[in-house]
């Protein structure tokens, strides 16, 4: 959903409409998500973290001032909310806790994928998944994680040229 | 595999992700044309891409059950008043500590876990002293000292019988605002004069949103609010509270709060602060902030000191009268700016004033195109447009959100001719930024000032 266009609709979100509210949940749950992914590098936890944040922003959406920030707004309590995941994780593995891996040998093409996604550096993940999500464009992806075109464009292409090795890599492995 | 392969694989990286412009791209087929270890490059990153896609796909499909939880979700919250599953954001959504970061502005809100500390602090009797010591303060000057900067902000402040601010003079150096360069601030009576040094301007407004700014600001520096939050804080268990009365009569009092980890994500930034307070007047002489490091450590994010406890201060502080006489003056409060909204949406407002800014430019009314720039005295415009000699307008773009967080409006991309000695070209200016007039919503001017 273009940010532009739906100052309405948060503004009617704010009055409490429902309506409303389904629509700016289905503007912007894949651009939270894909920012979640990027930034966790797992689906289960970008998808705890998206409704976590989504349900955090959305109940406090009156808190809103300006209509027009509302995607940064979101994206914001998604990045702090992903960090704090982050911080929980990394205590639990400074405690001596195992991480979750998948076993078994029989993984499909998706989960090697995933495997290569999550091991690219988060600076490159990010602006890939939200690539990807946001259909492409490398200005949107600019101006979402406020950098420039060029940056946007450099840092796509590093983190394409990454997974690609780290596919490689794995196929070679096999 | 040649030396150009290794150039070329980035171009394929973007000719896959359609970031490839139009003549890169025919150079890059004519090398692939040749180079085999280039075409199965080529081919395995278009693989890569079709698997990405797939998979955003599936995860696209995936996601409208999320969303159909999340709205289920949200719908009971909304309609339940009751708890119905422990949500800590409610217990603290009711908890004085909100009520009062509302008010404090210390963005302290909803706050997810309580007590992850033992409430084992010693008896805050200093605290409450401070407290009641600062509580009757009029009059107050503080420097803000950020690390790495030798000028810090400065601030004059005087408040009412109630302990709200009612003047301020505050004094912003350069590193605060590197765009907009030093500036100094008067704030009273509801209306802030701002002079922009850098681009000799003083402007006049009254916007609450510039009011609710300064309060906030207010709210930091002031030290009773400081001890009303460190006390608020300790009483839910968010912060951990230690005090150190040195037997020395002339050294300070040491308070340090330690904030829980939960305080940060709702925007308070510093993990500790320590103040230091006068054993004799109990009034707070310094706030340290610190952060904490990765290593454990925790590293200074700022330093106020407190000067002057009710010192009169001259009220020929909260006058601006030291401006040089070429400083362009434009008074926001009674002049009208801008053009009127009326029924048109924020995008078609923004265009309309980008239109006919450009045309009174071409026009040269000037006049008119610095009422619409702000109310940049016609003079100002003329010196700087005159010469670029705009004589038609190509194109204006769809308008484009702001790219900085907290500006607002949007920056209208557009296209112009220009002559100059008998030679048209194209000029496209930077922005302009579009938004609405500071404190008149329904009023739409180009805002960024003019440098001179």
């Amino acid at each position: 959903m273009n940010a532009r266009l739906d100052n309405s609709v948060i503004r009617a979100c704010q009055k409490g409409d429902k309506a409303a509210l389904a629509v700016l949940v289905k503007g912007y749950y894949q651009g939270v998500f894909a920012l979640c992914l990027g930034m966790l590098g797992n689906v289960h936890d970008a998808e705890d973290a998206t409704q976590e944040a989504m349900l955090k922003g959305l109940l406090r959406i009156k808190k809103l001032k300006r209509c027009d920030h509302f995607e940064w707004w979101i994206l914001q309590i998604a990045r702090h909310h992903c960090i704090d995941f982050l911080r929980r994780q990394k205590r639990i593995r400074a405690s001596g806790a195992k991480e979750s891996r998948q076993s078994g040998s029989q993984t499909s093409d998706h989960d090697d994928l995933q495997q290569a996604i999550r091991r690219l550096p988060q600076e490159l993940r990010v602006p890939l998944t939200m690539f990807y999500f946001d259909g492409k464009n490398a200005k949107t992806i600019a101006d979402k994680l406020n950098i420039s075109h060029s940056g946007a464009c450099q840092k796509i292409r590093e983190a394409r040229r990454q997974l690609h090795e780290l596919l490689t890599e794995r196929t070679n492995n096999e | 595999m040649n030396s150009d392969c290794e150039t070329m694989k980035d171009q394929i990286a973007d000719l896959i992700t359609g970031i490839l412009s139009d003549a890169q791209e025919q150079k890059l087929r004519q090398h692939l044309a040749q180079c085999v270890a280039c075409r199965d490059y080529a081919r395995a990153l278009q693989n890569e891409d079709a698997l990405l896609t797939e998979f955003v796909e599936k995860m696209d499909t995936d996601m409208t059950q999320r969303q159909e939880r999340l709205l289920q979700l949200i719908d009971r919250s909304c309609q339940s008043k009751q708890i119905e599953t422990p949500s800590i954001r409610r217990i603290i959504m009711k908890s004085p500590i909100t009520k009062y970061a509302a008010a404090a502005v210390i963005v302290v809100g909803v706050v997810l876990t309580l007590s992850i500390w033992d409430k084992t602090t010693p008896v805050a009797y200093a605290l409450e002293q401070t407290a009641k010591a600062s509580h009757s303060v009029r009059y107050l000057h503080v420097k803000d000292f950020k690390p790495g900067e030798d000028e810090p902000k400065e601030f004059w402040l005087v408040f009412d019988d109630q302990g709200q601010a009612k003047s301020i003079r505050a004094h912003m150096p350069v590193w605060e605002s590197p765009y907009d360069g030093a500036k100094e601030v008067v704030w009273k009576d509801g209306k802030a004069k701002i002079w922009f040094k850098k681009k000799k301007t003083l402007m006049t407004i009254k916007d609450q949103r510039f009011a609710d700014e300064m309060s906030k600001i207010i709210h930091l520096f002031d030290p009773k609010r400081a001890v009303q939050r460190f006390l608020e804080l300790e009483k839910v268990g968010l912060a951990k509270i230690e005090i150190d009365e040195p037997s020395k009569k002339t050294a300070p009092i040491t308070v340090t709060a330690t904030y829980s980890p939960e305080c940060k994500k709702f925007g308070l930034l510093a993990d500790r602060t320590v103040l230091y307070v006068g054993q004799t007047t109990k009034l707070i002489t310094n706030l340290e902030s610190y952060c904490l490091a990765e290593g454990g450590d925790y590293e200074l994010m700022s330093r106020t000191e407190f000067y002057e406890y009710d010192q009169k201060i001259d009220p020929a502080m909260f006058v601006l009268d030291n401006v040089p006489s070429d400083v362009m003056e434009i008074d926001q409060t009674t002049q009208e700016i801008g053009l009127e909204q009326g029924n048109l949406s924020d995008e078609e407002i923004a265009i309309k004033v980008v239109r006919e800014f450009y045309e009174a430019v071409i026009a040269k009314d000037y006049a008119k195109a610095g009422r619409i720039f702000g109310n940049i005295p016609a003079s100002r415009i003329e010196e700087k447009f005159k010469e670029l000699n705009i004589v038609r307008i190509i194109s204006i773009e769809e308008p484009q959100p702001h790219p900085t967080p907290g500006v607002g409006g949007f920056m209208i991309p557009c296209k112009l001719e220009i002559e100059k000695d008998g030679i048209k070209s194209v000029y496209e200016p930077y922005g302009p930024g579009v938004r609405p007039v500071s404190g008149r919503p329904n009023r739409w001017n180009i805002h960024g000032g003019v440098e001179k």
